[in-house]
């Protein structure tokens, strides 16, 4: 072979060869295709293994459903309008919970970070609430706002803004002070400082803390819908545990898993439109 | 005339009575209008301190700084700042770094595009206007920083070892470059750096720190014609200049060793 390109005669500059591209190599970029493929393959294992479990008969059908019993399920709960009902409401209630726990820990949180006062004051209540599991704290929402739609998103509410509020006072605390002093000795007064340095020097951080904390509100939504809901994705699986009907369970768990990577993928997007300055590789 | 006036400064962080770090001690200082001034001294020495003091950063625990005769009190656009870190803003385009001064005067657009023309072409960045700084090598986001301070137009620069992350080729031509930027631009600049070179290349003259507390040790004049080329550092006088400094240096850098505290 090689004495193929040697009779070739012409002295070609030897192109510095690239080395094979190392699939184990840390911090090391992989061609996409290999990226592809090995998500590919989780995905089929997960699906192969779920078939064979339950058409093979290795599993009881009211533990596991068979994926076509649960897409039989979906289709006839998509054309009678239920399915969609459920998403609506849950996602009403998610992001409505989330919508207000935003407003309210983003300019918190950033206060939080960079002025120590404001710090003083809020953090021996964040630093207690953090710990509490919101469960604990669902007789008193009922006690207090009742078991109507607010009390669920009350429930989202405290399940997120808290660790909001904890993260995004990080991502201020981290803004470098060199930047905020650089601002200083080009003329901004100290409120020029805060509003044209401080907030879009947090941005990324914000995006990325929205972006984990979207997805701990899905992981509350079932406690959310507990008590006293009429509809909803929580309440689906909830009632379907009484009557042992799996299919309905795995639909809705699919349902939430799939909303939430959708949502995460939407912040993701809008985060590199809005900071195409801060764009993730 | 004197355009910077330091009289006694001294700058203890902490609590003087107790175990407090005195970082200057009596630093005295007149820079003329339009001087090149470069202090020099070894790691720790106070260097930062001073120009943070002088920039209005921070208040000095005694003495006095004066800019034109006005008492310094507070940052303000008449003293730029070039950092010893990077510290554009990284959401903004190397026009809209180089413009944030002047917007925040609320210049105009029309007036404002001149100036970025300006600074961009004296810094080599043309054709980078609308770069993010991610976007830029270390040289460029530091060219950047210089181009941010001068487009607003400040009565002093004040630079804190601004090419100390940069390669030594680099490094020797954004020196040439300052130099060039300097002697259109007509500005006085307070430079700081612990590279003796680089020093005697810029300075009118040279302030030599001791080592902490920091004191202003000696001021070596620097007679070295304009404009300098690199050629100047093997001058016989350049080398002159350079053994007086090394050797001040030096015996700082002794004595810091001497009376540090015994380890452990
Ligand atoms: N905010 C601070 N609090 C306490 N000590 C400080 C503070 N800033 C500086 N110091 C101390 O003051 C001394 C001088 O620091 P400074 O940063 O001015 O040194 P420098 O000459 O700029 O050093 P380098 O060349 O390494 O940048 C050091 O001993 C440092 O530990
Ligand atoms: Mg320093």
């Amino acid at each position: 072979m090689s004495s193929v390109s040697n009779a070739a005669g012409a002295p070609e500059a030897a192109a510095t060869r690239r080395p094979r591209t190392d699939l184990l190599a840390p911090k090391q970029e992989i061609p996409r295709p290999a990226y592809l493929t090995a998500s590919a393959i989780t995905a089929t294992t997960v699906i192969g293994l779920w078939c064979l479990l339950s058409y093979g008969d290795l599993v009881r059908s009211d533990f596991l459903p068979a994926p076509d019993v649960v897409a039989a399920t979906g289709a006839r709960m998509i054309a009678d309008g239920s399915l969609l009902g459920h998403m609506a409401t849950s996602v009403g209630v998610i992001f409505s919970g989330f919508f207000l726990a935003s407003i309210l820990a983003i300019p918190l949180g950033i206060m939080m970070g960079s002025f120590r006062l404001v710090e003083a004051v809020v953090e021996p209540i964040t630093n207690f609430m953090r710990y509490l599991p919101v469960t604990a704290l669902i007789p008193l929402l009922i006690l207090w706002i009742g078991i109507g739609i607010e009390q669920k998103i009350a429930v989202i509410f405290l399940g997120t803004f808290f660790q909001q509020i904890i993260l995004i006072s990080d991502v201020s605390r981290r803004v470098p002070k060199d930047l905020i002093d650089s601002a200083y000795t080009l003329g901004a007064t100290r409120k020029q400082a805060v509003l044209r340095v401080l907030l879009p020097a947090t941005y990324p951080g914000v995006m990325d803390t929205l972006r984990v904390t979207m997805g701990w509100a899905w992981t509350y939504l079932v406690v959310a819908e507990l008590v006293a809901a009429q509809s909803g994705l929580g309440y689906m699986i909830l009632q379907a545990m009484r009557g042992l009907f799996t299919d309905v369970i795995f639909l809705g768990i699919l349902t939430i898993g799939l909303l939430g990577l959708a949502s995460d993928q939407a912040l993701k997007a809008l985060r590199n439109r809005l900071l195409p300055w801060a764009r993730e590789r | 005339m004197a355009k910077l006036l330091a009289e006694s400064v001294s700058m203890v962080f902490g609590d003087p009575d107790a175990g407090g770090i005195t970082a200057l001690e009596r630093i005295s200082m007149t820079v003329p209008d339009g001087e090149f001034r470069v202090i020099v001294g070894p790691s720790g020495c106070g260097k930062s301190t001073f120009l943070r003091l002088v920039a209005g950063l921070d208040w000095p625990s005694a003495g006095r700084l004066a800019l034109d005769g006005a008492d310094i009190d507070g940052p303000s656009r008449e003293r730029g700042m070039v950092f010893q870190s990077y510290t554009l803003f990284p959401w903004l385009t190397v026009r809209g770094n180089i413009e944030f001064g002047p917007k925040l005067k609320g210049t105009p657009a029309a007036e404002r595009r001149g100036i970025v023309e300006r600074y961009v072409h004296l810094t080599g960045l043309r054709g980078f206007e609308e770069a993010y700084p991610r976007q830029l090598s270390g040289g460029m986001m530091q060219r950047v920083a210089i181009a941010r301070a001068l487009a607003n137009d400040p009565e002093i620069l004040l630079m804190d070892e601004p090419f100390g992350a940069l390669d030594s080729q680099t490094r020797a031509l954004m020196q040439e470059l300052l130099l060039e930027v300097w002697g259109e631009a007509g500005k006085t600049v307070l430079f700081i750096t612990h590279d003796i070179d680089e020093a005697i290349f810029l300075g009118d003259r040279v302030s030599v720190m001791s080592a902490r507390p920091g004191r202003i040790k000696e001021e070596i004049e620097v007679n070295l014609p304009r404009p300098r080329s690199p050629d100047v550092l093997t001058a016989p006088e350049f080398i002159d200049i350079k053994r007086r400094i090394t050797a001040l240096i030096r015996e700082e850098a002794r004595r810091a060793i001497e009376t540090a505290p015994p380890a452990g």
